[in-house]
Order: C-alpha cells, then sequence, then structure tokens
C-alpha cells in the first residue's frame, strides 16, 4: 500500500474540485488536467473489463468526452472521481453487451499488431478474472484501480454496501482457491510483484 | 460470516490489487486525443450558433441535453477498433467502407485520391505522405515513418506547459511529461496543416496512430473545410530528438466537384417534429448529409413507461434499395433535445443512383440502464421507421 500523507488526499480533491470549476466557466483546455490525472487509472479499468487495447482506447476517450458534456451535472457532494467512474461503469456494461460483434475484429486487430505487449503481470491478472462474474470483475477492479471503500463502490455500482462487502469477501475466497491449487507458481508471481514494477 | 479470512490472504488480496493499479498502462497520453474531439465540439457550435454571451448559454442548454450512455459503432477508421473493419477494403485506408473498385477509380481520375509518395528524411528518420484524399468535403492522408523500431508512431508525451493536479512526482506523469531532450527518438507529433500557406480552418479533425498498419500515422480532416478545387497543401511535421522540420508540398488538383445538393423544400414535418434537409454532398467516396431538426421526438406506443424514444436518426438508402453505412453511429441514450444540427458522413452512393431517400428512425432505449433495445450482433438496435417523415432527394451525378 502506498503511505497516505495526511492531507494530501484532500488538498488533491480540492484542487480537481478547482478545476472542475474553471472548465464548467468556461475555460476548456483546464480539463486536459482532469483526463492526466484520472486516464491511467481508467485504462487499467476499462482494459480488464474489455481485454483489448483498441477497444479500451475508444472507451476511455469516450468516457472522458461524456463526462466533459455532462460536467454541468456535477455537484460536489459526491466525489468528482465516483461520478466519473460511475459514468465509466454504466459505459462498460454497454459495450460489454454488444461485444460480441467485435469479437472477429478483435482477433484481426490482434493479427496486426505482432508487437502489442502483454505484461507478465498482464496474463496473471487476465487469467484469474477469468475465475470471476463480471459483477466481481468491476467489484475487484474498482478497488484495486482507485483503491475504492466498498461505500463508494456501492455508489458507483448501484448496489448496497454490505452487498458489495460480501461479494467482495466471496471474490476474495474464489481468488485465494485458485491462488493455493496454483501452488508456488502463482504465489511465486505474486509475491514477486511486491513494491516492485 | 464464516471464519476470518487469514492474515496472509489480507495481504495477497493487497498484492493482486496493487499489481492490478501498477499492470496495464495506456501507451500514450490521450489527453490531447480528448482535448481534440472536445475541441471540435466547441468550435462546430461556435461556428453555429454565434455572439459570444449567447454561445455560452447555448452551450450550457446543449450540454444538458447531452446524456449518458453514449458509445460509437460504424465504418470510422478514427477508432482502432473500427479501423480493422476496413482491411476488407482492397485498396487503403483512407477509403470508407462501401467503397467500390470502380468509385476508387473514379477517384483517381478525378484526381481525389492520390499517392503522392513524397518523402523526407532528416537524422536517419523517413517520414513519407503516403496516401491523400481530398473530396470536397473531407481531407485524409497517411505519414509512414520508417528508421525507427517503436510500436507508435503518435507522441506520447505530454507538453511542458500542460497542468498537473497532485502528485507531478508519480510514476505515469514521470513517464509521459518529459523534457524534449530526454523524449525518445521518432515520434510524431501532431502535425500542421497549411492550405495555400495558410493554417487550415477546419471544424474537426482526428490525428494519431493508424493501427492497421505499422509506422503509419492518419490526419483526417472531416468537418468545416472550406477549400478550393486546387490548391497547394502543406504539411509540417516534427518528430522527436530531430530538429528539422519535415515538411511536404503536396499539390491538389480536384477536376470534377463533387456533387452538392442543395434541395428546394426539403423538409417533412409531422406537426410537432420536422427537419430541413440543408445539403447533401456526392462524391466518389463519401456522401454527406446535412440537416437541421426541431420539436419533440416522435414516440411509438412501445416507447412508453420504462422505455423511451432516443434522438431521430437518418438512414440513407439509394433508389435500388442499398443502405449508406455511416461512418459512425452514436448513441445518446436518453432525453433527447429539442433541437440538433446533423452532419454526418455515410459510405458513397453507387455511381448509377438517382436518388437518395432519407429514412428518419429512433431506436428505442430502456430508462434504467439506457440499453438499446435489440441493439446486438451487426445492429445498432430495434429501428422505429418514421415512415410520415420519409423525404426522397433526386441526385444528378
Amino acid at each position: 500500500m502506498q503511505p497516505t500523507i495526511p492531507g494530501e488526499a484532500e488538498g488533491k480533491r480540492e484542487a480537481i474540485e478547482t478545476i472542475i470549476e474553471q472548465v464548467k466557466a468556461g475555460e476548456k483546455q483546464a480539463y486536459q488536467a482532469i483526463i492526466i490525472q484520472f486516464e491511467r487509472q481508467m485504462y487499467t479499468y476499462c482494459y480488464y473489463i474489455l481485454k483489448n487495447h483498441a477497444e479500451t482506447e475508444d472507451a476511455v476517450q469516450d468516457i472522458f468526452i461524456r463526462a466533459y458534456e455532462n460536467l454541468h451535472q456535477y455537484k460536489r457532494q459526491v466525489s468528482f472521481s465516483a461520478w466519473l467512474y460511475k459514468m465509466a461503469y454504466h459505459h462498460l456494461i454497454n459495450i460489454k453487451k454488444k461485444q460480441s460483434r467485435f469479437l472477429n475484429l478483435i482477433q484481426h486487430y490482434k493479427e496486426q499488431q505482432p508487437v502489442m505487449q502483454i505484461s507478465q503481470h498482464e496474463s496473471v491478472v487476465y487469467e484469474l478474472l477469468t475465475y470471476l462474474t463480471a459483477e466481481e470483475r468491476h467489484i475487484l477492479l474498482l478497488k484495486a484501480v482507485e483503491q475504492y471503500t466498498f461505500d463508494e463502490i456501492s455508489d458507483i455500482m448501484g448496489l448496497k454496501s454490505a452487498t458489495v462487502r460480501k461479494k467482495y469477501e466471496r471474490l476474495r475466497q474464489k481468488l485465494m482457491e485458485r491462488i493455493s491449487q496454483k501452488g508456488e507458481v502463482a504465489r511465486g508471481t505474486i509475491a514477486e510483484t511486491n513494491g516492485i514494477h | 460470516m464464516g471464519q476470518l479470512p487469514k492474515q496472509t490472504e489480507f495481504t495477497e488480496m493487497n498484492e493482486l490489487e496493487e499489481m492490478i493499479r501498477e499492470s496495464a498502462f495506456p501507451k500514450n497520453s490521450m489527453s490531447y486525443r480528448i482535448m481534440n474531439k472536445i475541441g471540435e465540439r466547441e468550435m462546430t457550435r461556435t461556428s453555429t450558433k454565434g455572439k459570444p454571451n449567447v454561445l455560452k448559454k447555448a452551450l450550457l442548454v446543449a450540454s444538458a441535453a447531452a446524456v449518458l450512455g453514449g458509445t460509437v459503432i460504424g465504418s470510422g477508421f478514427v477508432s482502432p477498433v473500427m479501423a480493422a473493419t476496413l482491411k476488407q477494403i482492397p485498396v487503403i485506408g483512407v477509403l470508407y467502407e462501401g467503397t467500390s473498385e470502380e468509385a476508387v477509380n473514379a477517384a483517381i481520375e478525378q484526381g481525389i485520391l492520390s499517392e503522392p509518395n513524397l518523402s523526407v528524411t532528416h537524422d536517419g528518420v523517413t517520414l513519407k505522405v503516403a496516401d491523400l484524399l481530398y473530396d470536397g468535403t473531407r481531407l485524409s492522408f497517411i505519414l509512414e515513418r520508417e528508421g525507427v523500431d517503436l510500436p507508435s508512431t503518435a507522441s506520447p508525451y505530454l507538453s511542458e506547459d500542460a497542468v498537473i493536479i497532485g502528485d507531478s512526482d508519480s510514476e505515469y506523469v514521470k513517464s509521459k511529461k518529459v523534457a524534449k531532450e530526454d523524449q525518445e527518438k521518432g515520434y510524431i507529433e501532431t502535425p500542421k496543416i497549411l492550405v495555400n500557406g495558410q493554417q487550415i480552418e477546419m471544424g474537426e479533425g482526428t490525428f494519431g496512430d493508424y493501427p492497421q498498419q505499422n509506422n503509419a500515422y492518419i490526419v483526417e480532416l472531416t468537418k468545416g473545410l472550406n477549400l478550393p478545387d486546387q490548391f497547394e497543401l502543406t504539411i509540417q511535421a516534427n518528430v522527436t530528438q530531430v530538429n528539422e522540420n519535415f515538411e511536404f508540398k503536396v499539390p491538389v488538383n480536384v477536376t470534377n466537384k463533387p456533387v452538392v445538393v442543395k434541395p428546394e423544400a426539403a423538409s417533412k414535418s409531422d406537426g410537432a417534429f420536422s427537419y430541413t434537409v440543408k445539403q447533401v454532398d456526392i462524391s466518389p467516396v463519401s456522401t454527406r448529409l446535412v440537416l437541421d431538426s426541431v420539436g419533440p421526438v416522435p414516440t411509438s406506443p412501445e416507447q412508453t413507461g420504462d422505455y423511451s424514444a432516443s434522438m431521430v436518426y437518418y438512414e440513407l438508402v439509394d433508389d435500388q434499395g442499398n443502405v449508406l453505412a455511416p461512418r459512425k453511429f452514436e448513441y445518446f441514450n436518453s432525453e433527447p433535445k429539442n433541437e440538433y444540427h446533423i452532419d454526418q458522413l455515410f459510405s458513397p452512393l453507387n455511381g448509377q443512383a438517382k436518388s437518395i431517400t432519407i429514412k428518419p428512425f429512433t431506436l428505442t432505449v430502456n430508462n434504467k440502464d439506457w440499453s438499446v433495445v435489440g441493439q446486438g450482433q451487426n445492429s445498432p438496435g430495434e429501428k422505429t421507421y418514421l415512415t410520415d417523415l420519409e423525404l426522397t432527394i433526386p441526385v444528378h451525378q
């Protein structure tokens, strides 16, 4: 876990709010800072749901554009981050519904991209995610990429907080079973990543 | 709940989550590409809406009606996914799906499509203007790169003045915001485009990696172009760690001006909702439909309660029954706006066609989750055709 400096998160949140106000007031260019702030984690979230880099780029682009278009609807009661991810969650669900139609294309695209790099971590995460249901994947990814609390995840996904907690517990057990079945290999891979990238 | 999980299991979950967090990277910062898209939106509005004060208000109103749950499908090569579909097309990537060989030949004859093969080499890096298309309504070209071994062409770096919120020391920011002298050599920065020596004016454009081909970069300008039939196109590109500018001058000479149909009395109304066709541009390689609509979207009996009608979309069909493919299909699954300005590109019209029929339709949206009824393989969703609002426009090609 990253050590948290007291006040740091609060300060960042304030900085984000300030920028949102600027954008709302017409300083369009200020929105770039918002994209830079969130794009990496957003990419990770979308990527592990969509499992394809090309489609992930499309999705991330669409999500940030929608967010911009809807910015006036954003109110300070929720954090901007949770608001953005709520939009992303719905967007990803919509894409998944019609993803089957893309499968052939993706195959094509992969053939075209022999240099596409998949890191060792990526493939391990990939494999573990296949054991989870779609809903469990969203819970795990939201918790992982933005380190959201169960309350925040419940808000994003429209579930009760207690339900999210229960589901998380279930998925954790599933993953732990998988890892112990795979024995030393998987365990070793995960341990290796500790603190390093 | 059952027994408490062991401490080690918690640790492992933390490690797994961290691994997820650290593993999948975007190649480039997408912020320029996205800002470019956003910029276009406002530019389009600026040109149609006018005065500054009114504009601000108009923007708010316009965005108030914009909605969640949208996505784009269709046949554009803007999107890397969609780019893959275009691989089917025999010749080159600046063409749209549904372009016939016949049309390609006509386009070459008329000077619309060319392969200038101009190349410039500086410091071991070569850029070449491979394919160039200008048909009076859009301008596209592909830059090919040689002498560089990098997985992508578009520069992944943020400019030095990009604003960073919070931790400017984060690994991600550090990987994108790199001083010029430390950048990797060989990435193409957003090129400048001049027409007869003047910066080009445009309303919408795409710049970036052309995913179907390694070492290729695509530029496509699709809206707000107002160019003569003959001009000198200048492309100025910079490449990271190369001091000299890559400059290309390409003469463009379109002999047959694309047919622009500005129909008279091209309005249809059902009393509440109406639309007026402003213009149809017909070139061998694309078709553009420009229209304005006003009024509430007509709804069918199925589009009530938990369901509602989407905005009105327009299908183009020629007199032989061929449906033209839209370049992209945008979903806006929520309360539609009262006014729309549609400016959309479609695949080209067959050379023998005598007329185009505009068939307006809506999709049915589930209010709960913005899903579209019937959306699936090869279908944007179940279409409810508004047959009272169909309109046929004669074309003389």
